[in-house]
């Protein structure tokens, strides 16, 4: 794609935030950064650009113009957090391709039983809901990622997206059924 | 955010406020930021926009790298490639905003679904493609038939409030000038009054 995507991560901060803007600026993409703590998020900016110069990246305090302006929203924080989130951007993410990174495994205690992208889906009906997963225990080079989601269209976005990230995306299905995606079962 | 796309929508086909609840969940709401790209040339055009507020332009690029603008937009306006949007074929044109926008996005998907399931977004639809295409004539009219002077006062009687926001060089490029021409035509009709 030539034209260039804007991409929101919500939860920006610290090593995860530096770890996925660095790896979605290999691609054709800007990158808007948003937090609960603006300097936290200001200092992943200042990291990024220290690495790549060129990178059109910027943090934002307001949520909701963030994912105004964004054409894909990645959601990088614990399941527990996304309902309030999704509560001040579901307005401006009406078709729209969600990401979540929540992980069941990692957050057992609040995983939902039936599977993050069908509450995801709940939550914002109108925007295409997808679950991303690494399992960087594969010994598979590059690592696998696990995409689960129920629009044809944005899992290919998505797929394109782990690509660039540096990842082997491993379509997992329908998200209704996306505790597959979390086991690695394909 | 949807204010003044339901208001233009209404005016073309009245809907009641089921209908126009049911054809929101199909919009996606966007900002662009003045000189950030919707559409850039070769990609597939998959959005037909709806200007909200802001103004953007259509434009293609020769092989004197020169832009000839084809299509401003200010707010209650649509643009797109249409031909890349309808076909799937590579986009020839160019869509960027000269100011910040916030636009209203119906995809490829949101457009066929909506024209299979609510006949009066199928309406809609005509109706904008009917107004388009005799604009379209129009312009084609002037172009092959007026003078330069001519162009460019039919273009300041037609559209006032796009030459009150957007650049000359810009409008020379839209009425197939060169801006140089223009400015001398714009200090000859400033010396007649």
């Amino acid at each position: 794609m030539i034209t260039k995507q804007t991409i929101t991560i919500v939860g920006a901060s610290g090593s995860t935030g530096t770890a996925i803007s660095s790896s979605l600026l290999r691609g054709n993409y800007r990158l808007l950064l948003c937090g609960s703590d603006l300097a936290e998020v200001q200092k992943v900016v200042d990291a990024v650009k220290r690495h790549i110069a060129a990178a059109e990246v910027e943090a934002l305090d307001c949520t909701l113009d963030a994912c105004w302006e964004a054409d894909i929203i990645v959601l990088a924080v614990p399941f527990a957090e996304v309902q309030e989130v999704a509560d001040r951007i579901r307005e401006v993410v009406n078709q729209k391709v969600v990401i979540s990174l929540a992980s069941p495994q990692d957050n057992a205690h609040d995983a939902p039983a039936t599977g993050v992208v069908a509450e995801l889906q709940k939550l914002l009906p109108y925007a295409k809901a997808v679950r991303v997963s690494a399992n960087p225990f594969t010994g598979s080079k590059p690592a696998e990622a696990f995409i689960a989601g129920d629009d044809a269209e944005a899992l290919q976005t998505v797929s394109e997206l782990v690509s660039t990230a540096g990842y082997r995306p491993v379509v997992a299905g329908a998200g209704t059924t996306d505790a597959s995606a979390t086991e690695g079962k394909v | 955010m949807y204010e003044l796309f339901f208001e233009e929508f209404n005016k073309k086909v009245p809907l009641t406020a089921e209908e126009q609840e049911q054809i929101k969940h199909y919009l996606t709401p966007k900002k662009l930021r003045r000189k950030q790209y919707l559409l850039q040339e070769g990609d597939v055009c998959k959005f037909i926009a709806f200007v909200e507020k802001g103004a953007l332009r259509a434009y293609s690029v020769d092989e004197n790298f020169t832009e000839n603008i084809i299509q401003f937009a200010l707010e209650g306006w649509t643009i797109s490639d249409l031909y890349s949007f309808l076909t799937g074929e590579p986009a020839v044109y160019n869509i960027d905003a000269l100011e910040d926008s916030e636009l209203v996005l119906i995809s490829k998907s949101a457009h066929e679904e909506m024209l299979q399931t609510i006949p009066k977004y199928e309406t809609y639809t005509r109706l904008n493609i009917t107004g388009a295409y005799l604009a379209m004539q129009r312009r084609i009219t002037t172009i092959i038939s007026s003078t330069a002077e001519e162009r460019y006062q039919d273009f300041i009687n037609l559209y006032p409030h796009i030459a009150q926001r957007v650049p000359q060089h810009m409008i020379a490029s839209y009425i197939g000038l060169t801006p140089e021409t223009l400015s001398r035509i714009r200090k000859k009709l400033s010396s007649g009054r």
